[in-house]
């Protein structure tokens, strides 16, 4: 049995299902479900959101190991740390974490808010390894990577924050 | 701000569509928007650098100069150039003798001082007079590291790889090396430096080679193209171009390029900006084969140039 917060129970709330962005079809099964099976099943649709972020993020970490792989055979031998370890956020930050959500019973919610913020900051890490190896392999420098770095940590911590503390919207789809 | 973050796909739009701003923002800035940078308002040590532009204003023997492919005299300006097939690779060497220290200068593109302004080494060499040309140290591929020219002090914050050293011409026509870690660009111009390059590594000092075989710069290949200059003695200099990256030739490392100039009996030697804008301009032409790719025969546009020139 998952214990879930104020923001669960509302889950079925009219209001919510008028303003979220459900797929009419996991309305539907979000409903069906619940009448059978309770909150089970509402934990059970977020554990297969994670689920599938995980495997998104996986995949974006395979597409930053291609790309980077491409992009050295076309730079006359030439690399950069950061390019290379351009898949890390998405694999650390992004597949491994969801996928232990998706696995664990020990969490409550997920906030949408939280869940936004986590996406961008792995986003804007991913965006600095990027820009910070171009630059690098080009044989050039620039002070603008650490505007990715500060950014995009900010927006982890607060994704972090809002999700332990806050009291936000459950993540629906 | 709260209800737009809940929103999933306006918020991914909207964010994504700033995050790619940004990047491209960031990317011309480094490439190509050019900005003329206000250098340090620090005067100049001008009893030094008048020493060198009064040397330059001796020269009057230039129309009787004696001109043939390999060779430039005129009596204060000698120069030699050989061309070497070492290690798979044709390298260009020009053996300088001048009377003046005020023969070996520097320039900027577009003689201006900023980031993203780069002209071909063979333009900025016209400009100027020059006889022989190479490219410099490309100050413009960075926001720091001390700019010195012409005993003009650009800029003097250190730069990022301070473990690399500089090589400073001292206005008595000198090679020194220095560390930018240990002396403020404003010390350096005080005592006696007109001309600083910031790239590297030191090739040779003292007669030495004081690179290993495993060395590169950065995380470049161990072949390029490549750019040094040397001292054997006073205002007796060496100016080296590889070719690279090409079937003809392959390039050489950095150990390699060493080793060439020790055997030209450099007492101080160093690696300047190579790849593809390794340029020797000699005579009114481009001797040597730049590239950046191999497969196109083409110079690059760079920041700067040490020339020898009128």
């Amino acid at each position: 049995m998952y214990i879930l917060d104020a923001d669960n129970r509302n889950m079925n709330n009219t209001n919510n299902v008028g303003r979220d962005n459900y797929s009419q079809s996991v309305r539907e099964t979000s409903n069906a479900d619940t009448t059978r099976n309770g909150f089970r099943t509402k934990s059970a649709l977020l554990r297969r959101k994670c689920s599938k972020t995980a495997l998104v993020y996986l995949l974006v970490s395979v597409f930053c190991v291609i790309f980077c792989l491409i992009y050295e055979r076309f730079s006359y031998g030439q690399y950069a740390d950061c390019m290379r370890l351009m898949f890390l956020p998405p694999l650390a930050g992004g597949a491994l974490p969801f996928e232990i959500l998706a696995h664990s019973g020990s969490w409550r919610r997920l906030s949408r808010v939280s869940y936004n913020l986590w996406n961008s900051g792995i986003a804007v890490l991913v965006s600095g390894c990027l820009i910070k190896g171009i630059i690098e392999i080009s044989g050039r420098a620039s002070d603008y990577d650490m505007l990715y770095w500060i950014v995009g940590i900010s927006m982890l911590a607060s994704a972090l924050l809002i999700q332990i503390f806050g009291h936000g919207e459950n993540l629906k789809n | 701000m709260i209800e737009f973050l809940k929103k999933p796909f306006a918020y991914a739009a909207v964010f994504a569509v700033m995050l790619i701003s940004a990047n491209v923002y960031v990317l011309l800035r480094t490439y190509l928007i050019p900005s003329v940078e206000r250098y340090s308002p620090h005067t100049p040590n001008t009893s030094l650098y008048e020493s060198v532009t009064e040397n330059e204003d001796s020269d009057s023997s230039a129309e009787g100069a004696v001109i043939t492919d390999n060779s430039y005299s005129d009596g204060n300006v000698n120069i030699s150039i050989s061309t070497l097939r070492l290690y798979d690779t044709d390298i260009y060497v020009a053996e300088a003798v001048l009377s003046s220290p005020g023969y070996l200068k520097t320039a900027l593109a577009d003689d201006t001082f900023g980031r993203n302004i780069t002209q071909k080494t063979s333009e900025t060499a016209r400009a100027n007079g020059a006889i022989l040309a190479v490219n410099g140290d490309y100050y413009g591929a960075n926001s720091r590291g001390y700019v010195i020219k012409n005993g003009v002090l650009y800029r003097d914050t250190v730069r990022r790889d301070s473990q690399y050293d500089d090589l400073a011409i001292y206005s008595d026509g000198s090679f020194g090396i220095i560390n930018e870690g240990t002396v403020s660009a404003q010390e350096l111009v005080n005592s006696g430096v007109v001309n600083l390059f910031a790239f590297g590594p030191t090739l040779v000092s003292e007669g030495e080679i004081t690179v290993s075989q495993d060395d590169e710069v950065g995380k470049a290949m161990a072949n390029n193209p490549r750019t040094a200059v040397g001292i054997i003695d006073n205002l007796h200099y060496i100016i080296l171009v590889s070719d690279g990256r090409t079937r003809e030739s392959e390039g050489l490392s950095l150990y390699q390029l060493a080793e060439v100039m020790r055997q030209r009996g450099c007492k101080i030697a160093y690696n300047l900006d190579g790849g593809g804008s390794s340029t020797m301009y000699f005579n009114g032409k481009v001797i040597n084969n730049p590239t950046t790719n191999g497969r196109k025969i083409s110079e690059r546009a760079v920041s700067d140039i040490v020339y020898i020139g009128r």
